[in-house]
């Protein structure tokens, strides 16, 4: 599956939404998080400023009203809350409690307030400051048990501290400090820290030296956790559902978003190469994918062009080898079909060992043809003289040619030499020479001569009498080609001779063409390499005898 | 029976020559297309086989020519085109049948053995005149249940005056089914043979099979 495209897709637009949504959840969950606790730090504060609005100046000086405590409002004093107040002047406690004893207050309940009576308040201790009372400067009538604050001595605290202390978390005057904490109970809490002065209210003997109190309020925030908890968990799920969800549908979407492909892939599928005249419809094809059907289009043409080129070739190499083929099975048949004297059957056998040999030299001629095409020729270029070269195979078609009345005007300098392959070399002359013997009229004369275009040395070979027009010589290098269904006595009926020429040439790098002029004159054009130009193709074989 | 053979390979045309005068059939052969026409144009062949890639002239334009000029002979295009396209265009432009080289020799002799029977209107390769029956596949007579020993030339004759039963045949037409073009002509060698033929036929005292219409030829068959 890893190989598939759908997968891939799916699998992209999967994760890509995992990440999208975990980046979304994690910012909700911190903006929500910071947004709560901003709220629990100011309640936090809220409290603090409102514990410090319970120190009240009296006749003997600075006293905290504990009574104040129970009337603050849930939206002044958080619920839970702990407390803890230091104070830099001594602050009468009224009423005040001892330390860790909530039943003694009731005794020491002498408040300014004389007549208000209300139930000792248990969830606030004041500690008393170590050692003996100092020296009042409240004035006279300051109860010696009083629980007094020294400088900053005077604590007074929530019972739920059980005698722990907060932090003191002293802050430039009117700045709160926040701090995380872990409570006495050990769970997690926080705490907001206020250094104030309590406001003035009325005028007193103390106005001028109002006490510089810190106020620390700390709340558990288990509660938040666990708000967030929900949170985190809810953001999760919600997260896991949408991927859930949308990798369905991204594998609906990719699914479709792809059909097309695999409408094209069938398409490609039904062609097999008796179906290469087929294209493959680009109706209906999202334009994303019509490159892609161009494309194969196009490489089914070539393909199907080379096909028919194949058939072709299979077609002409089948004709070309029937003909033989059905003298020699002709000859066998009819000899057999009778008993015969010697003589007979040796005339017989005779005429099948000519046919057998012209039908050897055709399947010679096309396998080095094939060879040429498939590029398993790997020239090897020498520098060789021609001139010998031209007599040795004029040698061959001579008795021939002489027959015809043809001769052989050689103008080639001796010293004449070009860049070939032997073998290929022998193809060429060999080739050519035997074409011209054969199409050239009778009694006339083949002019062989050396020429040059550029550096690049040329062999030139003239015969006259050729009846060909301009299209039919353009055409003399095909295989198999004949100028019409006829075939002509006097016509270029080259086969393969010329095919083969060309071919061989081109192998060595260099080229063949033809032309025939007013008179009737039929020049074949062999250009060389010029000396020291390298192979021109480069095979894997060298040619096979 | 008379064969025209246009094949330019000359080996090929040579020994389909051979093979089909060894069959008893009178055959002309040409290795070049014009020359094959004229052949054609010239002689009352009952088959011709033809190559389809001539010098001069291809077979094809031989074939439409003849067809447009009423040519009643029975034409074989013999080639190694064998595409179902070339069949079909071989067969429309008038041949009668179609083989691609290469080919069974005997097959080719069944096949021209076929045509001349079509050429005559016949579907029997036996063809029974009276008491004569003439097998023209085994090349062998019977009258009545005896066979009769006939020397070659003794029996293209008869066998052409049997698929021509009943019709008056002149001497110019068994000279031509008897001999091929390049045959001088004797004037009474067919009345030499009509002799020769009416010996070994005829019971002694009895009416001949082959019956003379003076002035005009023989006909078998057919009572005066």
């Amino acid at each position: 599956m890893s190989g598939s495209l759908r997968s891939r897709l799916v699998l992209g637009m999967f994760l890509g939404m995992a990440v999208l949504l975990t980046v979304a959840g994690a910012t909700i969950y911190t903006v929500q998080r910071r947004q709560l606790y901003r709220a629990f730090d100011d309640s936090l504060l809220t409290g603090a400023s409102s514990l410090a609005l319970l120190v009240h100046e009296g006749p003997l000086g600075h006293w905290f009203d504990t009574e104040g405590l129970t009337r603050l409002s849930a939206g002044q004093l958080r619920q839970g809350a702990m407390f803890q107040i230091w104070s830099d002047q001594p602050i009468d406690v009224l009423p005040a409690m001892s330390d860790g004893d909530a039943e003694q207050s009731e005794d020491d309940d002498t408040g300014p307030e004389p007549g208000h009576r209300r139930p000792p308040d248990p969830w606030f201790h004041v500690q008393r400051p170590p050692g003996p009372p100092p020296p009042g400067p409240h004035g006279p009538g300051a109860p010696e048990d009083r629980p007094r604050s020294t400088t900053g001595e005077l604590v007074i605290r929530s019972s739920a501290l059980a005698g722990a202390d907060l932090p003191r978390l002293d802050a430039p005057a009117g700045r709160p400090r926040f701090q995380t904490i872990t409570l006495p109970d050990g769970s997690p809490g926080r705490a907001a820290g206020l250094r104030l002065q309590p406001p003035l209210r009325g005028p007193g003997p103390h106005a001028g030296s109002l006490p510089k109190l810190t106020v620390v309020v700390a709340a558990g925030t288990a509660e938040i956790e666990k708000q967030l908890g929900f949170l985190a968990a809810l953001l999760a799920a919600t997260a896991l559902g949408t991927m859930a969800v949308s990798g369905g549908v991204a594998w609906l979407v990719v699914s479709r978003g792809l059909h097309p492909l695999g409408v094209v892939a069938d398409k490609i599928a039904a062609l097999d190469e008796t179906g290469l005249k087929k294209r493959i419809a680009d109706q209906g094809v999202p334009r994303e994918i019509e490159p892609l059907v161009h494309q194969l289009n196009e490489l089914l043409g070539r393909l199907d062009e080379a096909f028919e080129r194949e058939r072709a070739l299979t077609a002409d190499v089948a004709h070309e080898l029937r003909t033989p083929v059905a003298e020699i099975r002709a000859i066998a048949e009819v000899t057999l079909s009778r008993m015969r004297d010697p003589q007979e059957y040796r005339r017989a056998l005779g005429e099948m060992e000519v046919t057998i040999t012209t039908l050897q030299g055709l399947i010679e001629k096309l396998l080095t043809l094939a060879r040429l095409e498939a590029g398993q020729v790997k020239p090897e270029l020498t520098t060789i003289p021609l001139k010998p070269l031209v007599v040795e195979h004029w040698a061959v078609v001579h008795s021939k040619a002489e027959e015809r009345g043809l001769t052989l005007e050689d103008q080639c300098p001796p010293e004449s030499q070009v860049e070939a392959d032997p073998k290929l070399l022998d193809v060429v002359l060999a080739n050519a020479l035997a074409n011209a013997a054969r199409y050239a009229s009778e009694g006339t004369r083949i002019i062989a001569d050396i020429g040059r275009a550029g550096t690049r040395p040329q062999f030139i070979l003239a015969n006259a009498g050729c009846r060909l027009t301009g299209c039919e010589v353009a055409r003399v290098f095909d295989r198999f080609w004949r100028a019409d269904a006829a075939r002509s006595k006097t016509g270029l009926n080259c086969g393969l001779g010329l095919t083969l020429v060309r071919r061989a040439m081109e192998a060595m790098g260099g080229s063949a063409q033809v032309s025939v002029n007013d008179d009737s004159w039929f020049t074949l054009t062999l250009t060389f390499p010029s000396a020291k130009h390298s192979n021109g193709t480069h095979g894997e074989a060298v040619l096979g005898p | 029976m008379r064969v025209l053979i246009v094949e330019d390979q000359a080996r090929l045309r040579e020994w389909l020559q051979k093979g089909l005068e060894e069959a008893h059939f009178v055959v002309d052969a040409s290795g070049d297309g014009e020359e094959g026409l004229w052949y054609a144009q010239s002689n009352p062949y009952d088959v011709i086989i033809l190559d389809l890639m001539l010098p001069g002239l291809d077979g094809l334009s031989i074939l439409r020519r003849l067809r447009q000029e009423g040519c009643q002979s029975q034409v074989l295009i013999l080639t190694a085109m064998d595409t179902v396209a070339d069949r079909v265009n071989g067969l429309d432009s008038g041949a009668d049948d179609y083989l691609v080289k290469p080919f069974a020799f005997e097959e080719l002799r069944a096949r021209v053995r076929a045509l001349v029977r079509r050429r005559y209107s016949q579907h029997s390769p036996v063809i029974e005149v009276g008491d004569l029956r003439v097998d023209t596949a085994k090349q062998r007579v019977w009258l009545q249940e005896a066979e009769i020993d006939l020397r070659p030339m003794e029996y293209k004759l008869l066998e052409y005056l049997a698929r021509r039963a009943g019709e008056t045949v002149s001497r110019s037409e068994i000279w031509d089914h008897l001999y091929d073009f390049g045959s001088e002509t004797l004037s009474n060698v067919v009345d030499v043979y009509i002799s020769c033929l009416r010996r070994k036929l005829d019971r002694p005292g009895g009416e001949s099979l082959i019956q003379t219409r003076r002035g005009l030829g023989y006909v078998l068959g057919c009572k005066p």
